[in-house]
């Protein structure tokens, strides 16, 4: 009998324990002031996607939101993240919840919820106004919104073309890829109108600029109409110092791909040397080359395929995400930039892009 | 009409030998004429009798079973996971026809009105040798009692009101003479879903929006009794349902709906001759899915199904039966090049044999072939044997060796992009064993039931990412392995009975492949949305007219992603329901009351990651039963 009730006791204690562990440190905030943020989409419909963080020792910290906000989910489709130094805000952009959450850049703690938005993508800084741009929908024509980011809200939209996907300042104009269609819209941001369209290839995507200014967008490549891929990914280069006048000739140089590429790329420190994927094959072209490389710079045989790709700028780490389909938490691969393996991370589900602080 | 009777009283002799049908406490199946159960010697079978509610195939499945289904959000799409297997890897049945659709490859079991349907009967383990293509996990068949051919008018009408908006009718008629039986059944089902929650992944409480659901359905039949030994069936089913799908708990407007359109036609043609029982069908099956965000997408599939069979009672101590199918499959998309069309033919053979009254054994064999291939084939061995019988208990225990298939769904081998023609069918072998002991005692009545299996499912079908496209491949290795109890317990008293009721599944499905050879994150490690643990027990107490119902529902933890990550892990929840019912009889019309409260203590659960589920609530009903029968 003796026996037993040590043994309930026992029990009481761990039972008690169990709960009083489970209390939040909420109180003090860990801030994250260096390293590198990944953006984890998290798989479409779960509300899952994250936002995690490395730091120069290569430790991983996980759901930065989530430990700031009391566990909350950070949203469904995690599409991006900007961080604005000067506000020292993180502008989060989450596309299937149809809003940008606005996070403290440090702690992650929520400051505001932009709603209203219509499927947005990404999302830019600039002369104090933010400019997200929307898909709408599957159907309609794409536009970018101007966010007053005094009080968060839309204060105009401008339709561009299908599927407005990547945004990127640069010399005064800013231009927007449209993937479902062909063309960079260029829009002057003082009269809110797209003053140039530029037709590129099919489906671009992300943006870069060069050493000269010069601004680059990638384009994934179309598709027959039995879903063949038609292999027409490119490279553009993009004088922007011809966006003022709309009838001159834009597009600088064409790199045929000679495949159909994920609409995502990055360059490196000194800005001359592009680096792009296609599955996990990882290419590399210098800016001067005319021809795309016949060779992938090398093949990550352990992945399941890239979802996204960044180089730090301040070391010229090259770093690759793998969503290992979606089936768990993704991967992080860092290399040098002559591909050289450096370490493998565990992150958050559906690695998507990197945030260099 | 006496081998009928031969073969009928087999039957019944077999089940009083095994006992190996389990039966809920709701109501006891009446077996009439040649259920498929005939041939599943040494498989755990499940038999219900559906009520007269109307509510969906998937609402009795979590209520009645310690089956776990994965549902997108209160009558939204609900997936089943039979002994850890995927939602491909049941088969579910309509007179014999398999209507998982097409082309995914499952049935959604928010879609199936069990108003609809007098019998389903559960088959736990792999029997694609009965079942054909997707019996992996297990098999479920949905059908009709068989016509009584009596001089009768009954008619029932039902009607519930609950919370959130439910509203669910149905209508039964029922004619009959000796020659003729005509039935009809009607229902309609609405629920408008704005149920309040409080999810800790919004941290504030909210109401859920966009997740109303209609749905209505017909079901026609008409009997024919040609002759003593000759009868013809005809029937014809038609459901619709239009829902809003219910999004995730962060999202504040969602836009996607849901239509499906699903017509079930059948004719079956039985003659009892000197050759055995001739059962043929002709089935026609359509499914028609409209998918809208922004715009629409539509797929449709049907089939056409020729199916023959010939059950035989060789004598007291054998029965065969054989048979073959010939199914002509065609599916539009806007993600198939053209117009699918192709044809499956199955051919198969069952035998079973009685040594004794104590101990049968019985075998079946299958071969399917499909668009000019050659399916697995399938074989399963079975026996039971009873190892005590007194008066008062009997101890029944069976064991089942077989093999399963799927065959690759129209999706997976034509979609483009990235459909993979020679992706081959899933293969998996299936052990188990199980005991079965009744006893009773006085005025109570006990009975226990245990199963223990292990399968081995091998070139598991995943769709993997190339770059933007996606592509099936035959990936995965699983090893499902677990153990099932059932417990009953009967108490009789003059004037009031109790009645409890306990089911718990102890499931383990483990991955044994990653995602290529160097991914070790995901190998030994249990797939998503299968709860290792889950339970259910329910309490009754009759008293007169009166009665009164406890139920509980367990389920565990269940990991989100295949690396078994905890936090992104469910949360286990444990669901208390009650209900009081009534019933009396006025003139010819007899009355059952019955009022509910669900989920009584208000728990928050999620059955997909961050879709909430509807805390308390309510419901009311009447059923209206006129029956009159004359000799």
């Amino acid at each position: 009998m003796k026996n037993l009730r040590c043994y309930l006791l026992v029990l009481l204690a761990a039972f008690s324990f169990t709960f009083s562990s489970c209390d939040d440190d909420d109180d003090k905030l860990k801030s994250y002031d260096d390293g590198i943020f990944v953006v984890n989409e998290g798989n479409f419909g779960d509300a899952d996607g994250t936002i995690s963080h490395i730091d120069e020792d290569g430790n991983v910290s996980q759901d930065l939101f989530g430990k700031a906000n009391k566990k909350e989910a950070l949203g469904d489709v995690v599409q991006s993240m900007v961080i604005d130094d000067d506000a020292d805000l993180a502008y989060i952009v989450i596309n299937n919840d149809n809003k940008i959450e606005v996070a403290n850049a440090h702690t992650f703690k929520s400051v505001h919820t932009i709603t209203g938005l219509a499927l947005p993508r990404y999302f830019t800084t600039f002369n104090g106004k933010g400019y997200v741009t929307e898909w709408v929908s599957f159907v309609d024509v794409g536009r970018v919104s101007i966010i007053d980011l005094t009080d968060y809200t839309v204060e105009e939209s401008i339709t561009t073309d299908y599927g407005s996907e990547n945004i990127i300042a640069h010399e005064g104009e800013l231009y927007v890829s449209n993937n479902f269609s062909n063309t960079v819209s260029v829009i002057d941001p003082t009269t809110k109108e797209v003053i140039k369209t530029i037709e590129v290839g099919t489906a671009p995507g992300a943006f870069v600029v060069d050493e000269d200014n010069m601004l680059w967008v990638v384009c994934g490549g179309g598709t027959d109409s039995e879903w063949n891929p038609l292999n027409d990914g490119k490279l553009v280069q993009i004088d922007p110092s011809e966006s003022d006048d709309e009838e001159s000739n834009s597009v600088l140089k064409t790199i045929e791909l000679n495949v159909n590429v994920t609409a995502k790329m990055a360059i490196n420190k000194a800005k001359d040397k592009i680096y792009y994927y296609k599955g996990k094959s990882v290419y590399a072209m210098s800016i001067a080359d005319t021809e795309a490389p016949a060779e992938a710079l090398f093949t990550e045989a352990t992945a399941t395929s890239f979802y996204g790709i960044g180089i730090d700028p301040e070391n010229d780490m090259l770093y690759l995400a793998d969503s290992k389909a979606f089936v768990g938490n993704g991967a992080v691969y860092r290399y040098s930039l002559t591909g050289t393996f450096i370490d493998q991370l565990a992150v958050g589900r559906g690695p998507n892009s990197f945030v260099f602080e | 009409m006496a081998r009928f009777g031969l073969l009928t009283i087999l039957f019944f002799l077999a089940h009083a030998v095994v006992g190996q049908v389990d039966t809920t406490y709701l109501q006891e199946v009446r077996v009439y004429g040649l259920p498929v159960t005939t041939y599943t010697t040494g498989s755990k079978v499940e038999q219900f009798k559906s009520g007269e509610a109307v509510e969906t195939l998937s609402d009795m499945l979590i209520s009645e079973t310690s089956l776990y289904l994965k549902t997108y959000g209160n009558n939204q799409l609900s997936t089943i996971a039979m002994r850890g297997s995927t939602s491909s890897q049941t088969a579910v049945l309509w007179n014999g026809i398999n209507i998982n659709s097409p082309t995914l490859g499952q049935t959604d079991f928010s879609l199936i009105p069990l108003f609809l349907f007098d019998e389903v009967s559960l088959c736990y383990g792999t029997s694609s040798s009965l079942y054909g293509s997707d019996a992996i996990g297990g098999s479920i068949m949905l059908g009709q009692r068989p016509a009584e051919f009596e001089k009768k008018f009954a008619g029932t009408f039902y009607q519930q009101i609950g919370s959130f908006g439910k509203i669910n009718t149905g209508i039964k008629a029922t004619y009959g003479n000796k020659r003729w039986e005509f039935r009809t059944k009607l229902h309609q089902s609405f629920i408008q879903n704005n149920f309040p929650y409080e999810s800790p992944a919004v941290g504030h409480s909210k109401t859920q929006h966009d997740a109303a659901v209609t749905n209505y359905g017909f079901n026609q039949q008409v009997h024919f009794k040609i002759s003593n030994t000759q009868r013809l069936s005809a029937e014809g089913m038609y459901t619709y349902n239009f829902r809003d799908i219910q999004p995730a708990v962060t999202n504040d407007n969602a836009n996607e709906t849901l239509r499906d359109r699903n017509l079930r036609l059948s004719l079956n043609y039985q003659n009892d001759s000197r050759m055995g029982i001739l059962s043929t069908n002709v089935g026609f099956i359509s499914n028609d899915q409209d998918y809208t965000n922004d715009a629409t997408s539509r797929v449709k599939s049907q089939q056409l199904v020729w199916l023959a069979s010939v059950d035989k009672a060789i004598n007291f101590k054998s029965n065969l039966r054989y048979g073959a199918s010939y199914s002509i499959y065609s599916a539009s998309s806007e993600n198939f090049i053209t117009d699918i069309s192709e044809n499956r033919f199955d051919a198969f053979v069952s035998f079973r044999y009685a040594f004794s009254e104590y101990w049968i054994v019985n075998a079946n064999l299958r071969q399917s072939f499909y668009a000019g291939r050659y399916a697995p084939f399938a074989p399963t061995l079975g026996t039971e044997a009873k190892i005590l019988q007194t008066e008062a208990s009997t101890m029944t225990l069976r064991v089942q060796g077989a093999r399963g298939f799927r065959v690759p769904t129209l999706n997976d081998r034509y979609w483009v992009p990235g459909g993979n023609p020679n992706v081959t069918p899933e293969d998996a072998i299936n052990l188990e064993g199980g005991v079965n002991w009744r006893l009773s005692k006085d005025s109570w009545i006990y009975s226990i039931d245990g199963t223990v299996y292990h399968s081995w499912v091998d070139d598991m079908i995943v769709w993997l990412p190339d770059g933007d496209v996606w592509s099936p491949v035959n990936l995965r290795k699983v090893n499902l392995h677990g153990v099932e109890v059932n417990a009953k317990t009967t108490l009789v008293r003059k004037g009031y009975q109790l009645k409890g009721d306990l089911k718990y599944a102890y499931t383990r499905s483990v991955n044994k492949e990653g995602l290529n050879e160097f991914d070790q994150s995901t190998v030994d490690k249990q797939l998503a949305y299968v709860p290792i643990h889950s339970g259910r027990a329910s309490a009754a107490v009759l008293w007169k007219q009166w009665q009164v119902d406890v139920r509980v529902n367990v389920t565990g933890l269940r990991y989100t992603t295949l690396d078994n990550e905890d936090t992104q892990a469910l949360d286990p929840y444990g669901l208390v329901d009650t209900s009081v019912s009534k019933q009396f009889q006025l003139s010819k019309i007899s009355f059952y009351l019955r009022a509910d409260a669900n989920n009584i203590f208000d728990v928050y659960y999620e059955n997909l990651r961050n879709h909430a589920m509807p805390g308390r609530n309510y419901a009311i009903s009447i059923t209206l039963n006129f029956n009159k029968q004359t000799p």
